[in-house]
């Protein structure tokens, strides 16, 4: 009696991993990759000149006053590592998750002399995956008056670029007000130039 | 918090319950219907798939053989997965060349996706390939999720199937339940469901890791994978392991809000619909809607406090110059979720076992990560896992059933299905088994250094981070507070462990609880159950679940627990007072607590010796009447002739009497031993035994031969053969009964003790851990302190008072002159459904009386009482006697001569007549259709009026009889019944507890229905024989209630013997006293209905007490925790609710309360709860409200005057 159940668990083993460990993914690979090939290869993102620079899905670093700046990433070493995602896990009562927002703080204050009002939290604080792609619309206008000196160009049209970026709540209900940190910089690219590759 | 916000979680909800039905209806056409519940092909592979596993379908499996399978499979799934982890290098799908997996960490990675875990102690993207994700992870996702669901279709049939021959006894076949939840449920919903992530963005290629630069010029690396497959089965199995190492906060697994929202539905998607399958397995949906909306109370207080905590700015954040505040806690959140969408996601993936993430839980607010520790430390019943917390939570319901059963007044049921000691056993080693696993192993981790260097944050986050670790993996959650870097040789081990634990030993007493329910009969439901399908109920059930799931973390065996206690704060007392050592406890105050919890061992066995000192009483008057007793022992019977010289007795002790010696006792002796009369007839005094002062009759054959040792002859002389061997005579038994010797413990009892012991050790365990938590944050916990906290949490109250109960509610029936043959038979008496009740006696007013005679058309008045005075002469009946009287008192016949009567006919139950013979005349009376038919065998027949006559006597509530003289049919005499006054209101007062009255009356079916109508009684058995009232009881019996009768005749015996409460009367027959296990004293038919009573107020006395000792300890824990632990965290400071003087006077004022609560507690446990005659449910309600929420408050009140007063009188 036992022995056949034995003898059932070991096939049925070898059967659902055939099933649905290999033919379901695989199966789905193909369907998915017909239907909507764009996502299914990772929203990659290219610029004018046909380049793929980044998905627009996943957060990048921009360090050049010209550029938004997206929030502080805990994913891989240096941040903003795709390969390598994570939070900082600092704990609400942790040192050394106030040390490294203070020094955020100090940064951006630094960074945005004309920067209207408090510095948003959020840019002092490390997204859940360290690769979150986007910025609520108030921290990207927050960096408007940056953006507009390091290239020279009136704040407003900066502002009209950002808003036209931001994307509303999905079906009106779910979740928040979002701007895409890459989407905007590629926008800003088109309207202002490229920024030289060498400085900073 | 945005009024959005709200919104969306409200929406969320709005979902959830939309999808229960369809989802649970299909479900059920899944694993139960008949038809095929999807197109013809699903059906095709379903059997193509039996046939590759060699499984044969219909074959039902016992529960281990089911266990068996399910173990089976998941050990091949460990080492298959094991294997792939570990020769991945080798194998196809590696674009990235990772290397094979490290042994520890392919272990527990194998046994985390085996059990539904999903713990990730690995970082994906850099540790394993795609095949290893596909078919190594994800194909766990599918089957690991299948199993659970397995297990709780187990559970749901155990429950709801009726026990019968056929299958009966199995419980499904588990390759069958894995199989068909696999392609009919979770393989097409996960395939639609991963197309529409791709839509939104998730990637499903087998692309290598692509390189992009950036518009800065930097150079990124971005992961791919099969992940859009993979992430339907991690939200839809409830699994959670992500694809990559930020879970379903990263944008290619999550990259949408809307993608968000359906990952959280898709979480509870199938265990919300399970409650449904649920309730229409139990064929009624309530039951299933009652589960859901507990599990969606417990969700929603959760999700509320997430939401409001997660509101506020991070501690660390605090106090930064020109940083926005007001917008709550971001650290670790993504931006397109939001605070709610993370809140309502965190609640969740708790509530269930899944465990992905779109935020991290590390970085949550104090009291926000508290919300989700708790959720999984509460089992995860909450929804839980797809299957694991429907178990789990039907194992709350078990234990919620059993103290709410106690509380009305009867063996706890659930769906018709007794919940006893065995059950009770395996629900506690189900609770049991959670947290000495997670406390155990955390306690380990943080007095280790190879457990506490692994830690980010240091401090009490620290401590948080291990226990939620373990709590995550015992479990199978998979959430992390991801400070914890797990992957060292320590925690790989140790969590491996944790998971395979949790999931495996937790789901065998879940499904052994299966299998012994399946067998059970099943109880029709009556206005005596209480409905397990209300409101009240869920309000009950969510209580259990947060009183046994949480407490328990927090930080007769129960009273050995307080003596050990009691010896060691008196051992430190000593060493303090002979050694002090610096920063110890002061010794007036580990004194002041020692004293205190010797009060309470002195309470508890004071209650008991004052329970047992009103039997030992009666025992000794009973004692002195064995004594000194000496036996006429008979040598031969009959006796011969007389030899001269030679006696035909024996003096010898009574005690050396045997089973089948004769005895003689003439008159002024005392009987010496328990017997049956074979010769002569005596008038003895029983009032020894039955405190009746007026003389009985005893005499040979007949009902009335029964004498029991003790009692004395008044008259005359009988001999009697012993009955019994020595030591077991009535009196012996008495004795032992009333003095408890012989006391067992009833079936309740023991289960109740079972729950008791479960509940010791838990807490046992949760102070003993203590300890180590305390060390690592710095506290060095003074052991009178923890032996204080665990004195005070232990139900002490119950278990203090739990043998008085007992004993005092067999002594409440002995006070009733009811002696109970076992305390099982007490119990049953609560429990009873039926009462079989006499007619006469218990009903009507003592006897039948003739009131007048009515002669046939054509018959002189005189020839019809001339023969009815024939007919009666040996009638030694009530009535045969009060129809000689009538007829004398109004026809003045005086009595005659009996010579020249041939022989008389007594009356039999069979025959139903009786009558003489003489000369040519056979002169017969009894019932009419009797009597009918014996004039036609005789050629004669029955006039049509006298026919009329007797029914209409009949309909009156009166008894005809009819007289006939050979063909000839004389007339009739007309009996008349008197009902007992206030007889009406009694049944209706049963009626509302749910207890069905039928009246036995050898009446004729139209007087009984009469008299039935005046009395009030539900329903009658009329022209009862002792085989129509066997048939009754087996009937009744049948339908899976419980009977109870009262009978005395020898011919009662047999239904005595198969109903569940006989009560025989003393009076009766030996056979009839042997077949009951109960005997009435007084012989009063009556006293059914007080034995009745008693047996619930024995239950209820035990329900109530616990369930007050139990919420007693919500207040002792505000008390007593914020003194241990507020001066290092003073984030406890909130929770010191009650205010009080000082710690030492806390923990002091805890301990006194704890003692004296008892004290007055011992008349209510020796008077009993007031039985109130109101329905189950309004039972439950009062009791709850009086004994549930007075005993939360209760404690609150009397703590914090005894501090007042301790602290009046400067003691602290």
């Amino acid at each position: 009696m036992l022995r056949t159940e034995l003898l059932a668990a070991g096939r049925a083993t070898l059967v659902t991993l055939i099933g649905v460990g290999l033919a379901y993914p695989l199966v789905t690979t193909a369907v998915a990759g017909a239907i909507f090939p764009q996502q299914a290869a990772g929203s990659l993102v290219g610029d004018d000149s046909g380049n793929v620079v980044g998905s627009g899905l996943i957060a990048q670093a921009f360090g050049k006053a010209g550029y938004l700046q997206p929030r502080p990433s805990a994913a891989g070493e240096k941040g903003y590592d795709a390969a390598g995602s994570s939070g900082s896990n600092l704990g609400p009562t942790s040192k050394a998750l106030h040390e490294r927002a203070a020094k955020d703080l100090q940064r951006l204050l630094q960074e945005n002399p004309n920067a209207v009002g408090p510095v948003p939290a959020e840019l002092v604080t490390a997204s859940a995956s360290g690769l979150d792609p986007h910025l609520s619309p108030a921290a990207a206008l927050w960096q408007a008056p940056r953006i507009a000196r390091a290239r020279n160009v009136d704040e407003a049209r900066v502002r009209t670029i950002i808003e036209a970026n931001i994307e509303g709540r999905d079906l009106l209900v779910f979740g928040e007000p979002r701007v895409n940190v890459l989407l905007v910089n590629r926008a800003l690219d088109r309207h202002f130039g490229r920024l030289p590759l060498a400085t900073r | 918090m945005t009024a959005i916000g709200w919104v969306q979680i409200v929406l969320f909800f709005a979902v959830v319950l939309a999808l229960t039905k369809p989802l649970g209806a299909y479900m059920f056409r899944v694993f139960e219907g008949e038809r095929q519940p999807l197109p013809r092909v699903f059906g095709s592979v379903e059997r193509f798939t039996y046939r590759l596993c060699g499984v044969d379908p219909a074959r039902g499996q016992t529960w281990p053989v089911y266990t068996f399978c399910l173990l089976a499979f998941s050990f091949f799934g460990v080492l298959v997965t094991y294997g792939i982890e570990r020769l991945q290098h080798v194998l196809p799908l590696n674009p990235q060349h990772l290397a094979a997996v490290e042994p520890a960490l392919a272990f527990n990675t194998a046994a985390s996706f085996t059990t539904n875990t999903n713990w990730q102690a690995y970082v994906p993207e850099t540790t394993v390939s795609y095949l290893t994700q596909m078919a190594g992870l994800a194909w766990h996702n599918f089957t690991s999720a299948a199993a659970g669901i397995a297990v709780a279709l187990v559970i749901a049939r155990g429950l709801t199937r009726k026990a019968g021959p056929p299958g009966g006894k199995t419980i499904g076949n588990f390759w069958v339940d894995l199989i068909r939840s696999t392609i009919y449920v979770l393989l097409p919903i996960s395939f639609f469901y991963a197309l529409f992530l791709v839509s939104q963005g998730v990637l499903q290629n087998l692309l290598p890791y692509q390189e992009v630069t950036t518009l800065e010029g930097v150079k990124q690396v971005i992961a791919m994978g099969p992940v859009a497959s993979q992430e339907a089965i991690k939200m839809l199995g409830t699994n959670g392991g992500g694809f990559f190492n930020a879970n379903s906060a990263h944008p290619f697994e999550n990259p949408t809000p809307l993608s968000n929202f359906v990952q959280m539905v898709s979480i509870f998607a199938i265990p919300s619909g399970l409650t449904w399958t649920y309730g229409r397995m139990a064929r009624d949906q309530r039951q299933g809607w009652a589960l859901w909306t507990a599990m969606a109370v417990l969700c929603i207080a959760g999700v509320v406090t997430l939401y409001w905590a997660e509101a506020h700015d991070n501690p660390a954040l605090r106090g930064l110059a020109q940083l926005q505040q007001g917008c709550g806690n971001l650290e670790g959140k993504e931006t397109r979720f939001g605070l709610s969408a993370s809140a309502l996601f965190a609640t969740i993936t708790t509530d269930a076992s899944c465990g992905a993430v779109n935020a991290m839980h590390d970085s949550f607010t104090p009291l926000g990560g508290l919300v989700p520790l708790v959720n999984i430390q509460l089992g995860e019943v909450i929804f839980g896992g797809v299957g694991a917390g429907m178990y789990g939570m039907l194992i709350f319901v078990v234990l919620t059933v059993f103290i709410a059963g106690l509380m009305v007044g009867r063996t706890p049921e659930y769906l018709g299905k007794k919940i006893e000691a065995r059950e009770m056993k395996l629900a506690m080693l189900y609770v049991l088994i959670f947290p000495l696993l997670i406390l155990s192993l955390a306690a380990w981790a943080l007095v280790v250094p190879y457990g506490t260097s692994s830690l980010s944050n240091a401090g009490p986050h620290g401590l948080s981070e291990i226990l939620y670790a373990f709590s995550s993996g015992a479990g199978n959650n998979g959430s992390a507070f991801a400070g914890l870097n797990a992957n060292t040789l320590f925690y790989n081990l140790a969590l491996g462990t944790d998971m395979l634990v949790g999931r495996f030993l937790m789901m065998i007493p879940a499904i052994a609880i299966a299998g012994a329910m399946v067998d059970k009969k099943v109880t029709p439901a009556g206005p005596g159950t209480f409905p397990t399908n209300g409101g009240l109920f869920v309000g009950l059930l969510v209580s259990v679940v947060l009183i046994v799931g949480a407490l328990t973390f927090f930080p007769n065996p129960v009273m050995f627990v307080v003596e050990i206690g009691s010896v060691l704060t008196t051992a430190i007392w000593l060493r303090d007072v002979f050694a002090p050592s610096p920063g110890a406890a002061p010794t007036w105050f580990t004194l002041a607590v020692s004293i205190w919890l010797w009060f309470t061992v002195v309470f508890a066995n004071f209650a008991e010796a004052v329970a047992e000192g009103r039997g030992k009483a009666q025992a000794e008057t009973l004692r002195r009447m064995r004594q000194d007793t000496v036996a006429r022992k008979v040598r031969f019977w009959p006796p011969t002739d007389d030899v001269p010289g030679i006696s035909n007795e024996d003096i010898i002790p009574a005690s050396r009497l045997k089973k089948g010696d004769l005895v003689i006792v003439d008159a002024g002796q005392i009987i010496p031993g328990d017997g049956e009369v074979i010769d002569g007839i005596a008038s003895v005094d029983e009032s020894a035994i039955t405190g009746e002062s007026a003389p009985v009759i005893r005499e040979s054959g007949g009902d009335r031969s029964a004498v029991t040792g003790g009692t004395k002859v008044l008259s005359d002389r009988i001999v009697a053969r012993i009955t019994v061997d020595p030591g077991e005579s009535f009196l012996d038994r008495m004795i032992g009964l009333v003095e408890g010797a012989a006391r067992q413990k009833t079936p309740n009892e023991i289960a109740l003790h079972i729950l008791l012991v479960g509940l010791t050790i838990v807490f046992l365990f949760a102070c003993v851990t203590l300890v180590p938590m305390g060390l690592y944050s710095g506290i060095r916990l003074g052991a009178t302190a923890v032996v204080a906290l665990l004195v005070c949490l232990i139900p002490t109250t119950i278990g203090g008072l739990l043998s008085a109960i007992g004993i005092a509610g067999m002594d409440r029936l002995l006070r009733k002159n009811v002696l109970a043959m076992s305390g099982r038979a007490v119990e049953a008496a609560g429990d009873v459904d039926t009462l079989l009740l006499d007619k006469t006696g218990t009903i009507t007013l003592g006897n039948r009386m003739a009131s007048e005679i009515l002669p046939a058309p054509g018959v002189r008045v005189e020839e019809l009482a001339d023969a009815a005075q024939l007919a009666s002469l040996a009638d030694e009946t009530p009535e045969g006697r009060s129809i000689v009287v009538l007829l004398k008192e109004k026809y003045h016949l005086r009595g005659r001569e009996t010579k020249g009567i041939a022989h008389f006919i007594p009356f039999s139950a069979q025959t139903r007549m009786s009558g003489c013979d003489l000369d040519q005349r056979h002169v017969r009376k009894g019932a009419v259709d009797a009597v009918g038919d014996y004039v036609k065998t005789q050629g004669g027949h029955m006039p049509e009026e006298l026919v009329q006559t007797a029914w209409r006597i009949a309909d009156a509530g009166g008894t005809p009889l009819a007289v006939a003289d050979g063909v000839r049919v004389l007339g009739l005499i007309h009996l008349k019944d008197v009902v007992k006054g206030g007889i009406a209101e009694r049944f209706a007062r049963f009626r509302a507890m749910g207890i069905r009255t039928v009246m036995i009356t050898g009446d004729n079916p139209r007087t009984a229905a009469a008299i039935a109508r005046e009395s009030g009684v539900d329903d009658f058995l009329a022209q009862a024989t002792p085989e129509t009232k066997m048939q009754l009881i087996k009937d009744e019996q049948g339908k899976g209630k419980l009977v109870a009768m009262t009978g005395d005749g020898t011919n009662d015996a047999p239904a005595l013997a198969q109903a569940d409460v006989g009560v025989a009367m003393n009076t009766g027959t030996q056979a009839a006293k042997e077949a009951g296990n109960m005997v009435d004293l007084d012989s009063d038919p009556t006293k059914l209905l007080e034995v009745v009573e008693v047996g619930k107020q024995l239950l209820m006395t035990r329900g109530t007490l616990t369930t007050f000792s139990i919420a007693n300890d919500v207040a002792k824990y505000f008390a007593i925790l914020p003194a241990l632990f507020v001066g290092v965290f003073p984030e406890l400071a909130p929770l010191n609710v009650m205010r009080l003087a000082s710690p030492y006077s806390a923990i002091l004022s805890a301990v006194v309360f704890n003692a004296i609560i008892i004290i007055l507690l011992i008349p209510l446990a020796l008077r009993g709860v007031r039985y109130r005659p109101l329905g189950a449910a309004a039972l439950l309600r009062r009791s709850l409200l009086v004994y549930g929420v007075g005993g939360v408050i209760a404690p609150f009140i009397g703590i914090k005057i005894i501090d007042l007063g301790l602290a009046a009188v400067g003691l602290v």
